[in-house]
């Protein structure tokens, strides 16, 4: 399988501080890589330098075999981006962002407007008429999933995608993505939420003070921890283990 | 009173804390207000002394019990009223019924009433500074008229009494605006509430406009308290109670208890939570038609639907169509020999100036919406100039159409054409190479909490003054120049001085900005101290 998604000693300074420290890992087609990590840990960070927001300190990053330094808009043609806090235009419409993304993605016409309508069914998403800024967040997240999903890219990067929307929503999503990945898709997405990654994710990676500190599929990390879920897996890799916390509870 | 003065403070640490998020030092408040003060007195020392003699001639001329220097703060009154009402109505109901932070402080056990006051104090702050200039007015009408000190007092006191009459009724406007209306549907409506206010001002402008017209003095004096005069106005109570007549100071304090009385207690009995949500929408899903573009089309498109649905944008393109007109009716009270040409030559003037000094803030306030979705953008297969181009080529555009349409009207009864022409192509590149400047502005001195509405900080607001004003100059001199005007004795000197300069001018101004822009990160200004 190709590795759509390839990092090496990608490293980001803010200022003194460094948010990520020289990190690797690649995610291969058809595959869906979980990136968990306590608050702060540098998972937004590394997104953002993934999908050109951020310019990295250092480190290189090839997405579908091209780098992206060098060849910006290529990769960026390729890739989706669904981030944490969708900021979007207020004032446009929710069809009137479809057309712009659609227009600058060079879309087909009838292509788009089947998935959209594809999309809006399985979204429940009645709402494109209305101006971006009376949506609720939910909403922006359902018209930035669309607008990502209609283009069908070859690498997905999601942050916390599942955060506000509804039940049915988040499943739908879930099963979609599996869908693409199946298709041949790489999955790139980041979660707070330990049984959408298990249940989810080939491979999960483990970041901590922007270092990753576990790689693998579920398995090896159950290997390697001797420990069974996911959860607690979680705790004792960051520091922490299921006692301390129950006695943090305590003093409470 | 003590949640009031901590909600208070704590907006001031907010204020003052801004710089610092973006790595800089912490400007003292004490150094804000002084330059605040500052810039006031500034402005109101010239004012004063400009109207101190004005006032000195028309408090001799009396007619029907009323002096022209009268009738002259209560045309400034008047003037103060709607321009409070249009800027304050707008910023109160985006800010104290529409905030994203009232929600939260609803959430907290602070009563109703003190966070409207302290959220209304706040919109006062940020909004209120045009009501300041009033006060070197009234020294000067007092000092003018010989006013004892108890008077003066008084005189203050009835201000302040009559900004709250303002106050509330802004208040209120913006209460009831934003129980009909959504946030988005907010910011159109105030285009159109703006609008008409906007022509009641230039009326009132143009009625201030043909001012003392010595022949028939008294006819004119006798029109003028007709129309402004007017027995049910506040501004008629402020100067009858400034003269300490009691049907002034009556109507005066009671309509303003009243008002305040009235808004305070609306906003205390839980209208301030919840603008009217977004109704649910149709459960049924519409078939609907999707028209793709080109991605540079698509980039212009949209950002051309922006500046439509931006109020603020909207209102500086307003300015080069209208301050023509007002000469124009200069001219023509004047009807001397020439004065329709030369106020015609002055109006396309004057417009390319207003436009060139306004392209750098429409840029500026374009490109404070693009950056909060820079995030986005950057993720686009776009180069990193299209959205600036895009942005540049829209305003530029945008004024070069307004100046058009305005000369076009203006030649239509006046003559003239070919220059107007003329001239509105020789801005264009001005405006361009601005507008290029605002995009740098913006990235350089951003606002982070003004919003499309004041893109700018405080430094990038005067140091694009001082460019626009250059840019303006340099479009006004080729205009000039092209009117056949001619201001020096020799045509080589004329020539050099108002062609081949500016247009030299021109270019190193567009190298200079061009270079300055590609050094910068433009959708990400708060990267730029991290790099
Ligand atoms: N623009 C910035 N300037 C300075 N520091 C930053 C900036 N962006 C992020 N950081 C810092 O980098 C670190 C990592 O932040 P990041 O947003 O990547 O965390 P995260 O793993 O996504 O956390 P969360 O789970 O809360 O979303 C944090 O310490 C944060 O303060
Ligand atoms: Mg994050």
């Amino acid at each position: 399988m190709t590795e759509l998604v390839k990092v090496s000693n990608l490293k980001k300074n803010f200022g003194t501080f460094t948010a990520v420290k020289s990190i690797n890992f690649s995610v291969k087609s058809g595959e869906i890589y979980g990136f968990l990590g306590p608050n702060g840990a540098g998972k937004t960070t590394t997104i953002r330098m993934l999908t050109g927001i951020l310019t990295p300190t250092g480190g290189k990053i090839e997405i579908c075999g091209l780098d992206l330094l060098t060849h910006p808009l290529e990769v960026k043609s390729q890739i989706g981006v669904v981030p944490d806090e969708p900021k979007l235009y207020e004032n446009l419409t929710g069809q009137e962002f479809l057309e712009f993304v659609g227009s600058i993605f060079s879309m087909d016409k009838n292509e788009m407007k089947k998935r959209i309508e594809e999309l809006c069914d399985a979204f429940e998403i009645n709402f494109l008429e209305k101006f971006i800024g009376d949506y609720s967040h939910g909403m922006k997240q359902k018209l930035m999933l669309t607008s990502v999903l209609m283009r069908r890219p070859k690498v997905i990067f999601l942050d916390e995608a599942t955060v506000g929307l509804d039940a049915k929503s988040a499943k739908i999503l879930k099963m979609l993505l599996r869908k693409y990945a199946d298709e041949g898709s790489s999955i790139f997405m980041t979660t707070h939420v330990l049984e959408i990654a298990e249940k989810m994710c080939d491979r999960i990676g483990i970041i901590n003070a922007g270092e990753i500190i576990a790689e693998g599929t579920l398995s090896d990390l159950r290997n390697e921890s001797g420990k069974q879920s996911l959860e607690d897996i979680f705790l004792q890799l960051t520091g922490s283990t299921d006692e301390e916390v129950r006695e943090i509870i305590q003093n409470l | 009173m003590n949640k009031l003065m901590l909600l208070i403070r704590y907006k001031l640490k907010m204020w003052s804390n801004i710089p610092l998020r973006r790595g800089k030092r912490r400007i003292p408040l004490s150094l804000y207000i002084l330059i605040l003060s500052g810039v006031f007195i500034g402005i109101s020392v010239p004012l004063y002394l400009f109207t101190l003699d004005l006032f000195r001639n028309y408090s001799t001329i009396i007619f029907n019990g009323i002096s022209l220097a009268d009738l002259f703060v209560e045309i400034s009154m008047i003037g103060i009223f709607v321009l409070v009402i249009v800027t304050d109505t707008p910023a109160i109901a985006l800010n104290v019924f529409m905030s994203e932070d009232v929600d939260f402080l609803l959430s907290l056990p602070i009563k109703q009433s003190t966070i409207f006051i302290s959220k209304n104090l706040e919109t006062i702050i940020q909004g209120g500074f045009p009501a300041l200039f009033v006060i070197p007015l009234l020294i000067s009408y007092a000092n003018a008229t010989m006013m004892p000190w108890y008077r003066i007092i008084v005189m203050f006191l009835m201000y302040i009494i009559y900004f709250m009459i303002i106050n509330s009724l802004s208040s209120m406007i913006a209460l009831g605006v934003s129980k009909v209306a959504s946030r988005s549907g907010t910011q159109r409506f105030m285009v159109f509430t703006s609008l008409i206010v906007y022509v009641l001002s230039i009326l009132l402008m143009s009625t201030i406009g043909s001012l003392p017209n010595e022949k028939n003095l008294t006819e004119a004096f006798a029109s003028y308290i007709n129309t402004i005069n007017l027995p049910f106005l506040p501004s008629t109570w402020f100067i009858n109670a400034v003269n300490l007549r009691i049907d002034g100071i009556l109507p005066l304090i009671i309509t303003s208890a009243i008002l305040v009385f009235v808004t305070y207690r609306i906003s205390s009995s839980g209208i301030l939570s919840g603008y009217s949500q977004m109704k649910s929408a149709t459960k049924h899903v519409k078939r609907r038609n999707y028209n793709l573009k080109s991605p540079t089309q698509a980039f212009i498109s949209k950002d051309l639907k922006l500046m439509r649905r931006e109020p603020s944008i909207l209102f500086l393109l307003i300015y080069p169509a209208i301050f023509p007109f007002f000469l124009l009716i200069g001219g023509l009270m004047r009807k001397g020999e020439g004065s329709i040409a030369n106020a015609l030559t002055g109006g396309i003037l004057i417009s390319i100036f207003i436009s060139s000094m306004y392209t750098i803030i429409a840029t500026a306030s374009l490109i404070s919406i693009e950056i909060k979705v820079g995030e986005f953008i950057k993720t686009l297969p776009v180069g990193n100039r299209t959205p600036l181009w895009s942005k540049a080529f829209v305003i530029t555009g945008a004024f070069a159409i307004v100046m058009m349409i305005t000369f076009f009207i203006l030649s239509a009864f006046f003559g003239g054409l070919i220059l107007s022409v003329i001239t509105v192509l020789l801005s264009i590149p001005v405006l361009l190479i601005l507008s290029f400047f605002g995009v740098y502005a913006t990235v350089k001195w951003p606002n982070s909490i003004g919003g499309a509405r004041r893109p700018l900080n405080t430094t990038g607001n005067f140091v694009s003054m001082g460019i626009g004003f250059l840019g303006a100059m340099i479009a006004t001199s080729e205009g000039l120049y092209f009117s056949g005007n001619r201001i020096l004795f020799s045509p080589v000197y004329e020539f050099l001085i108002f062609l081949v300069a500016p247009i030299v001018g021109e270019i190193i101004m567009a190298f200079v900005i061009f270079k300055l822009l590609s050094k910068i990160d433009w959708a990400n200004p708060y990267e730029i101290e991290n790099k």
